[in-house]
């Protein structure tokens, strides 16, 4: 199996701060690889040092085989890059900026793919860049990335401010795009249903740190919430294999465990329950049980239903 | 590829040399006397003598204030839009990318403060024009300080590709090319000395931005 994306304990500090820490990541050739996290994971910075942009404090990582410290012009060529928030030259009109990224490709650039794209997404050569809304901006940053016809596209949350309505259609340009040269795509977001739509392997980020890295049906599979009712205030839960999260909830102790199995059904038992109850979670519940840590809700809302004070820390995956 | 970034520059930065050539040229308007330009700083109806000197000490100015803006804007400017995530990401080496802004905002800037210059002195040496006798040479000091302010636009970029976590660190490049332009500039035989030691501070400080280029966070 190729891979195309490879990351060997890759670390980057700003000061003191540690934004990712020791980050080991395989994305094989062909994949759609899905970077989760939310605001602050580390997820742009992983994508900026993956491109040479940012410089890692420790660590390394190869694109397409080639270290990203020395990324050759020629290998630079084969990987299109979207970066957040899609900068683009305001003054350029869209023919402009398709002439200006059109030059650094001889004979890599698909003239006709190209025209499609812009003609599905019904953009005038002649609108200036600044014009375009967020969502324009986004398919024009799109279309210009796939002319070159790259082997692996990487994407800084590129559905990041456009609405409902675009993100489905800027998503499913992707998957068509996809699906038509089977190119090896990582992108980052924090829209789950997004994710779950096109990725078929995942990483989550959590401060830095990469928690889950796995296919998508996977992760969706083994990560399950427990809930156990007891007759009066639950115990402190003492902890378990696959442990995710705990927090007392009136007098309900709610879990997310991942494997949840008869090991942690004997350590559930153990504590006397009146009852207890296994939930599947979608994507998004199981991202957010993840990703979520020991802060709930605001006390302001919450206090009447829940005891924060009973929640406890995070356990290992 | 080459051509493609070159215009890029021009399109993008080419505001500074046209207001940095607009305003040289209203100077020059002003000093031949044009009677619409009285309102420009400078402006002489009747002038008795030379004033070369006069003539160097306003378009310095003007070509500091665009030396300085032309630098940040090719860097800290675009570093502030994102639009070096994309320009960087081009398939080119980081090093060719930076040496065309360079050479592109330097030619800009050359051009742009060399013109009013030649004007100035076309006007001069003809004849008729001024009571007094006048070269070509005695605008040479005016081409002297217009290639040293050169230090001073490598100054700015450099100070725009910096990292620091205050504006006065930043900045210090900028600051500190201050005193090497001063000196330069009033090298008594320039072209036997101070053009040696402007061509080392050129060399270092390009090296210095292509440095910074290849080692700071985008």
């Amino acid at each position: 199996m190729n891979t195309a994306i490879a990351t060997h304990r890759l670390t980057k500090y700003y000061g003191r701060r540690c934004v990712v820490n020791s980050l080991s990541l395989q994305v094989p050739a062909g994949a759609v690889y899905g970077l989760l996290g939310r605001n602050g994971a580390g997820k742009s910075t992983t994508i900026r040092m993956l491109l040479g942009m940012v410089h890692p404090t420790a660590g390394s990582a190869e694109l397409l085989g080639q270290d990203v410290a020395n990324l050759s012009p020629e290998l630079r060529g084969r990987i299109a890059y979207l970066a957040e928030g899609h900068p683009l030259y305001g003054w350029m009109s869209v023919r402009d900026a398709v002439r200006f990224a059109r030059a650094f490709y001889p004979g890599r650039w698909n003239e006709q793919l190209l025209g499609q794209v812009l003609e599905h997404f019904e953009l005038s050569p002649r609108a200036r860049t600044r014009r375009l809304s967020n969502g324009q901006r986004a398919q024009l940053s799109l279309a210009l990335a796939i002319a070159p016809d790259p082997d692996l596209l990487i994407l800084d949350d590129p559905t990041l401010g456009l609405d409902t309505v675009v993100r489905r259609d800027f998503l499913e340009s992707m998957i068509q795009i996809i699906q038509r040269q089977g190119r090896t795509i990582l992108f980052s977001s924090h829209i789950l249903a997004d994710v779950e739509r096109v990725a078929d392997r995942i990483g989550i980020l959590v401060d830095g740190v990469m928690r889950v890295d796995c296919p998508t049906d996977q992760f969706k599979r083994t990560v399950r919430k427990v809930v156990v009712e007891f007759a009066s205030q639950p115990p402190a839960f003492p902890g378990c294999r696959g442990l995710v999260n705990a927090w007392a909830l009136g007098r309900q102790l709610e879990l997310v465990i991942v494997d949840f199995g008869s090991e942690q059904q004997q350590v559930i038992e153990s504590l006397k329950p009146l009852s207890w109850d296994v939930v599947e979670l979608n994507l998004e519940d199981a991202f957010v049980a993840y990703t979520r840590g020991p802060k709930r809700s605001l006390p302001l809302f919450a206090g009447a239903v829940e005891d924060d004070s009973s929640t406890r820390g995070q356990g290992a995956a | 590829m080459i051509r493609a970034l070159v215009v890029k520059e021009l399109r993008e930065a080419g505001w500074v040399g046209l207001a940095a050539l607009g305003a040289g040229l209203c100077h020059v308007a002003a000093k031949t006397g044009t009677r619409f330009f009285s309102w420009f700083p400078g402006y002489e109806r009747y002038s008795t003598g030379l004033s070369f000197d006069d003539f160097a000490s306003l378009q310095t100015l003007i070509l500091v204030l665009a030396a300085i803006a032309m630098g940040l804007w090719q860097t800290a400017w675009e570093i502030q839009r994102g639009t070096f995530l994309y320009l960087l990401h081009r398939p080119l080496k980081r090093s060719t990318i930076m040496l065309v802004k360079l050479f592109t905002g330097g030619t800009m800037l050359l051009v742009a403060g060399g013109l009013p210059i030649l004007i100035y002195a076309w006007w001069a040496t003809e004849y008729g024009k001024y009571a007094a006798l006048s070269q070509w040479s005695m605008a040479l000091p005016g081409v002297e300080i217009l290639l040293t302010l050169t230090l001073v636009y490598l100054g700015a970029f450099v100070s725009g590709l910096n990292t620091g976590r205050w504006w006065g660190m930043r900045l210090l490049p900028l600051c500190a090319v201050g005193i090497p332009t001063l000196l330069i500039s009033i090298f008594h035989r320039w072209w036997l000395f101070g053009l040696p030691c402007l061509v080392l501070g050129i060399i270092w400080l390009a090296s210095d931005a292509l440095w910074q280029a290849r080692v700071r966070d985008y």
